[in-house]
């Protein structure tokens, strides 16, 4: 059974990501904010050592603090199966997911 | 034993033909009688949808080469039996088509998308601006994303993410509890969903 994530799509509507298999989260870019929020999977995406990641996008930045607490959401929603955990735990009630392309999906290099 | 989304499909035709009847067998022609060649816009009646209309095809001075070619119709689905009725100027009789997979578009009356038997469903990819009528389910597996690929009719700037989220909502659904298909519901007013493809 799957875990997922839950952010909003506006005020009364959601998406869900599954991160059962999720082992880390972070920004995408390697600055104080950013909008673009990396959750990678211990699933290899390639011959090498590069693995899945989905980049949640989010219609305004966070902290590097916020996607630390983003990981400790999905570690604890790891620890039931079947579960659901809703981003706006730690996030901001108003924050959205991005209009455009909320999730992508990709293989990238594991983050250092 | 594994978990699944049904998404019942829009049950309409095809934009090609259906024929010729001398070889296609679903199309029975026993009780028509050729009139004239020609190609009346006629009501199909019968079956589980509504609205069938079909440019019923007649040429070569004789019966055996009608074929059907529908304009409008939904909610049709594989086995139904439709008959047109003869406008009498060029046949008479009726003509009866037993509808099969192939008549349909997604060739076929329902969709199913299943969990991967080797990865797992990770999110649901809303349609965007380029094309409000392409929904995506991103399904992750070693080495490889597959991403099924849902056409509908109907999507527009408005209602995209909703789409989006009558799916999101049956994979939740279905990844709740072992072996257990949820049927897409609730998708917005006047959408339709054409086709499903694993790509």
């Amino acid at each position: 059974m799957a875990n997922f994530m839950e952010f909003k799509v506006d005020a009364n509507k959601s998406l869900h990501l599954n991160v059962e298999n999720v082992y880390r989260v972070g920004l995408a870019a390697n600055t104080p904010t950013d909008a673009d929020v990396l959750f990678y999977y211990n699933v290899a995406s390639a011959d090498g050592t590069d693995v899945w990641a989905v980049n949640v996008k989010l219609a305004s930045a966070i902290s590097q603090k916020s996607a630390d607490d983003l990981d400790a959401l999905v570690k604890r929603v790891n620890q039931s199966p079947g579960g659901i955990i809703k981003a706006s735990e730690k996030l901001e009630d108003d924050l959205y997911l991005s209009a455009t392309t909320p999730f992508a999906v990709a293989s990238t290099a594991q983050p250092s | 034993m594994q978990n699944g989304i049904i998404v019942p499909l829009k049950g309409g035709f095809i934009t090609g033909a259906i024929g010729p009847a001398a070889t296609d067998t679903q199309l029975d022609i026993s009780n028509m009688t050729f009139q004239a060649n020609g190609t009346p816009s006629l009501a199909a009646i019968g079956g589980s949808g509504t609205g069938a209309v079909a440019t019923v095809t007649i040429s070569g001075g004789s019966k055996t080469a009608t074929t059907l070619t529908f304009t409008a119709g939904t909610g049709y689905k594989v086995g139904d039996v439709l008959t047109i009725d003869g406008n009498t100027t060029n046949f008479t009789g009726s003509i009866v088509l037993t509808v099969i997979e192939e008549d349909l578009l997604g060739d076929e009356s329902e969709g199913f998308i299943n969990s991967p038997s080797s990865g797992f469903w990770n999110c649901v990819i809303p349609a965007e601006s380029g094309n409000y009528n392409l929904t995506k389910i991103s399904q992750i597996e070693s080495d490889h994303e597959r991403l099924w690929s849902i056409v509908t009719s109907g999507g527009d700037a408005g209602n995209h993410k909703d789409i989006a989220i009558c799916f999101d909502k049956a994979i939740v659904k279905a990844c709740q509890k072992p072996n257990q298909n949820i049927t897409v519901t609730g998708l917005p007013v006047g959408v339709e969903i054409i086709s499903v493809d694993l790509s």
